[in-house]
């Protein structure tokens, strides 16, 4: 997938489970302030990233992906070759 | 499987939904969750919010659906907490949200879904 | 892995053990029977209720998390429904003398959550699914 199509689903996939605008999700805001994760929740969000994106976030790579940008470069770096 | 009056009592009802609640020792679930341990089973105070459900509207109800039922803390035996719920009607039944807080407003748990 | 010995994978006991057999292979998944007996405390009018289902369905994490800690060297632990999600009942529950079959697997675990997609059927008909969170 190119990043751009890799932003734009994520986007939506995002606003729609937890439930806030997609305005709000821009590249450099936090990922669990904007989206009011907590342990639970974050649970959440990592199943629907390996769900919908084939990738799989580990629990070490996790701290390091703090804003948006960084999810989607992380989603990017690691998909597989189909 | 009724299980108010062993596993909680509710010690008053207010309006809008509100009870007040005491959960019980000594019933016989804890003998096995855990052994030297009692922690009350979250399936179990979703049966204590369906049980108050019944109450609010005099008749027996089950759930169909569960959208988001968050177990955010233990409930343990001895704890006073306080159950607030809403019922929408709907054409087959409920539509039910509630919480469960203890009395410094912690929450333990939160709850919507549907009731037949 | 086939076992009856369920009590070696997770710390509950009766009256709340409702797992009768597991199964698990190499993938993040296992299967699970409960046999609905008549001492069960989760019945309602000879049925099972949607209650006893999700405890099934929590022990059924349980004894895979269990397992797979065992292999590990790891000791069991206590474990907690952090959530139930996307749940769906049927109207119709099982009664006493069938049995309940679960197909469970993994979706995520960060730290030491893990969500579980799962779906119980008897007699081939679904009748609950869910997703759950086990905190443990």
């Amino acid at each position: 997938m190119e990043k751009d199509e890799i932003i734009k689903k994520m986007v939506s996939i995002l606003a729609s489970e937890f439930e806030v605008e997609e305005d709000i999700i821009t590249p450099e805001a936090n990922i669990k302030e904007t989206m009011h994760l907590d342990s639970l929740s974050l649970v959440d969000m990592v199943g629907l990233v390996e769900e919908e994106f084939g990738v799989e976030i580990k629990t070490a790579d996790l701290p390091k992906i703090k804003t948006f940008a960084d999810l989607y470069e992380y989603v990017f770096a690691n998909q597989k070759d189909e | 499987m009724q299980i108010k009056d062993t596993l909680y009592k509710i010690e008053s009802q207010h309006d809008g939904g509100r009870f007040d609640i005491l959960m019980l020792d000594g019933h016989p679930v804890y003998e096995g969750h855990f052994p030297g341990q009692p922690i009350t089973p979250g399936v179990l105070t979703l049966a204590m919010v369906r049980e108050c459900a019944s109450i609010l509207v005099e008749k027996p109800l089950s759930y169909s659906t569960i959208k988001n039922c968050r177990f955010v803390a233990m409930v343990k035996p001895g704890e006073h907490l306080r159950l607030n719920l809403e019922l929408f009607a709907t054409d087959c039944g409920y539509q039910i949200n509630a919480n469960i807080t203890d009395h410094d407003d912690g929450l333990r748990l939160q709850l919507e879904g549907e009731l037949v | 892995m086939l076992t009856s010995d369920i009590m070696s994978l997770i710390p509950q006991r009766p009256p709340i053990l409702m797992v009768n057999r597991f199964e698990c292979g190499d993938e993040e998944a296992c299967n699970t029977e409960l046999d609905i007996r008549g001492d069960n405390m989760f019945l309602s009018n000879g049925h099972l209720t949607a209650e006893g289902i999700l405890e099934h369905i929590a022990q059924t994490a349980a004894a895979y998390i269990g397992y797979r800690r065992k292999l590990a060297g790891e000791e069991v632990n206590l474990g907690f429904i952090g959530d139930i999600k996307k749940c769906v009942i049927s109207k119709t529950m099982p009664t006493v003398g069938q049995t309940v079959k679960t197909s469970m697997r993994v979706v995520s675990q960060v730290g030491g959550i893990t969500m579980i997609a799962a779906e119980s059927k008897v007699d081939n008909e679904t009748i609950l699914s869910c997703r759950m969170k086990l905190a443990n």
